[in-house]
């Protein structure tokens, strides 16, 4: 232990407080719960909520593989195949994200805190 | 066929949703539901309909026709029957002349005289070429997630593919209600991360209706449930 001491000054934690008139002033980031949306309570009661990554998360269950029956055969519009092109650009957004390559055709996608 | 027939959702509780619309989370103004959550899959708030529209340009824009050029492709009520639908269909990038998507609450048209769009409006967000398959993908995510927070404010979501822009709309119940407008719009400045300088615009479907039409003139009645007349100056733009 050090025989020269500094006594040092105590200080209150330094606090900075910003009026807000609106809450479009608010930071983006303010209170977002994880999974959740920007509000800490859910106006107009319990909703059910996803958010982004949870719903792309689901995309790749069994489940959701499969055709749905007594689909509508529109030409240029539906497909009886999964657009594995679809899937492929997606994973590749994914997995760019934080590399920041653009994929074929669209921008690249940036992650979303959502 | 009639186009406006609902068709069949293949799960096996497609006649028989058993859900309690009682249960306070007010689905759908507590209208009987077609289609359920499967066993094991995640529900939605809402159930959705998908619609696709397309128009040949030399074809004038009657209500009439609009009606008969729209047709539905499904409804969903949870997550996984969202991906089996939406993993199906082309991407809006993808579509040929001029068409659109919408995904709309079940039991609302995506029609300004349907009447939960009647005294709505819409934002609407201008994009360049090349942007419409993914921001629309994430304005339905939001709007599934219930990310936007203004209650049953929402009605749905369209992407509209033109010549040389394509347009991001998403309708709500009420265009005098500036608390939902605003918190719609800043929950789509949060979860879409438009490029720079991206307008957004709000337009309430009366202005569109103004706005759109013009030259010939075209006048409508039509008799409503209380039995009153009412008299729509329709002009159409040749």
């Amino acid at each position: 232990m050090s025989t020269s001491r500094q006594l040092s000054e105590s200080r209150a934690i330094p606090t900075k407080t910003v009026l807000i008139n609106d809450t479009t002033q608010l930071p983006h980031d303010y209170c977002t719960t994880p999974g959740g949306t920007l509000f800490s309570t859910t106006p107009g009661g319990t909703r059910i909520i996803y958010d982004r990554k949870f719903l792309l998360d689901r995309r790749n269950s069994p489940i959701a593989q499969t055709p749905p029956a007594h689909l509508p055969v529109i030409p240029g519009v539906t497909s009886l195949n999964v657009l594995t092109e679809n899937q492929k650009n997606e994973a590749n957004n994914h997995v760019n994200n934080h590399d920041g390559k653009p994929t074929t055709g669209d921008d690249a996608q940036f992650e979303m805190d959502i | 066929m009639d186009q406006l027939e609902r068709p069949q959702d293949d799960n096996a509780q497609e006649t028989d949703c058993h859900v309690d619309n009682a249960d306070g989370n007010n689905n759908n103004n507590n209208r009987r539901k077609t289609v359920c959550p499967g066993a094991g899959e995640h529900p939605l708030q809402y159930n959705y309909t998908f619609w696709y529209s397309r128009r040949t340009p030399s074809r004038p824009a009657s209500s009439l026709s609009y009606e008969q050029n729209i047709r539905q492709i499904g409804t969903v009520a949870s997550v996984e029957q969202f991906w089996r639908f939406y993993s199906h269909l082309v991407r809006p990038g993808d579509l040929s002349g001029h068409s659109d998507f919408h995904l709309f609450k079940e039991g609302i048209k995506p029609m300004w005289e349907d009447e939960s769009n009647r005294s709505g409006g819409k934002w609407i967000i201008r994009l360049r070429k090349g942007l419409a398959s993914r921001f629309w993908e994430n304005i339905i995510l939001a709007m599934l997630g219930e990310q936007f927070m203004v209650g049953e404010e929402i009605c749905g979501a369209v992407v509209s593919i033109r010549f040389q822009e394509d347009i991001l709309s998403i309708w709500n119940r009420t265009s005098n209600d500036q608390t939902t407008t605003s918190r719609i719009r800043d929950t789509l400045r949060r979860v879409l991360n438009l490029p720079a300088n991206t307008i957004m615009e709000y337009k309430t479907h009366n202005d569109s209706l103004r706005y759109y039409y013009c030259t010939t003139t075209v006048i409508t009645a039509t008799i409503t449930a209380a039995n009153t007349v009412l008299v729509r100056l329709v002009v159409e733009m040749l």
